[in-house]
């Protein structure tokens, strides 16, 4: 008998990038139900992005919950310096382990220094519990 | 009944960033035990940094164990730098240790004659496949 690892992926954008640095919620999972509260949910994450007027960086961050009120999983919000005008690819991956507090998490986007929206092309954000 | 595979992660930074060409392990993961002698780990990782001053070059290896002299498990991973921007970098690597118990680290080493960079965060993860 087969056995899967409880999953999730999307590349469904909630939000489009604003013309402003304000953080901006761009994925959003389901309900993460762990198997046990010790569980770890595994994240990976990658955005395609044309940046725009102003842009300096792209700070992105995982939180849980649905909005940028939601607890951020990383020690900070996590950098990639930019220049406006190019077409960059920013990924990572990370962890977390939120014991009983079973819920959906979203992926944020900032776009430091923006005058001018960035187009987001693509990207995806993948959970799975081990 | 739920099944679990075996995993470790860490984001815990367990040395200072280096200057130079000294090797610093900055992640480190927790041992992890393998269901079987052929069992592959997957492993997984990000490091988010701002390069130190003169520093042009940041190279990342993966050690199987958490000394040098176990050796890495791939080629150098080299990305080209400039000095007090933010980069984040990341990868995936698959080990077929054998039987037994292993940590994994993750080590970066920089240019000669640079300043440490600043670590903003970082992950390292490996599971059992």
């Amino acid at each position: 008998m087969g056995v899967r690892v409880n999953s999730f992926a999307t590349n469904t954008v909630v939000n489009p990038l604003p013309a402003n640095a304000t953080e901006t919620v761009i994925y959003v999972t389901p309900p993460l139900i762990t198997a046990a509260y010790s569980a770890t949910i595994f994240f990976r994450w990658t955005i395609n992005v044309t940046t725009n007027t102003g842009i300096t960086a792209l700070s992105v961050r995982i939180r849980r919950g649905i909005t940028i009120a939601g607890f951020s999983i990383g020690a900070a919000a996590w950098l990639s310096s930019v220049a406006s005008g190019l077409q960059v690819e920013a990924q990572g991956c990370y962890f977390d382990s939120a014991g009983a507090l079973e819920g959906p998490y979203c992926l944020t986007v900032s776009q430091t220094g923006a005058t001018a929206a960035s187009t987001l092309n693509d990207g995806c954000l993948m959970a799975f519990i081990l | 009944m739920g099944v679990r595979f075996a995993s470790t992660c860490t984001n815990v930074q367990v040395n200072a960033m280096p200057s130079g060409t000294t090797q610093a392990n900055i992640l480190q993961s927790p041992p992890i035990v393998l269901a079987t002698d052929g069992a592959q780990v997957n492993l997984t990782w990000m490091l988010n940094l701002t390069a130190g001053t003169l520093t042009t070059q940041i190279t990342v290896q993966l050690l199987r164990g958490p000394a040098w002299a176990t050796g890495p498990l791939a080629t150098n991973w080299y990305t080209t730098v400039v000095a007090a921007k933010s980069y984040l970098l990341s990868g995936s690597y698959v080990d077929q240790p054998g039987g037994g118990v292993f940590q994994y680290a993750l080590v970066i080493v920089q240019n000669s004659g640079s300043s440490a960079s600043t670590y903003i965060d970082g992950a390292l993860l490996a599971f059992v496949l």
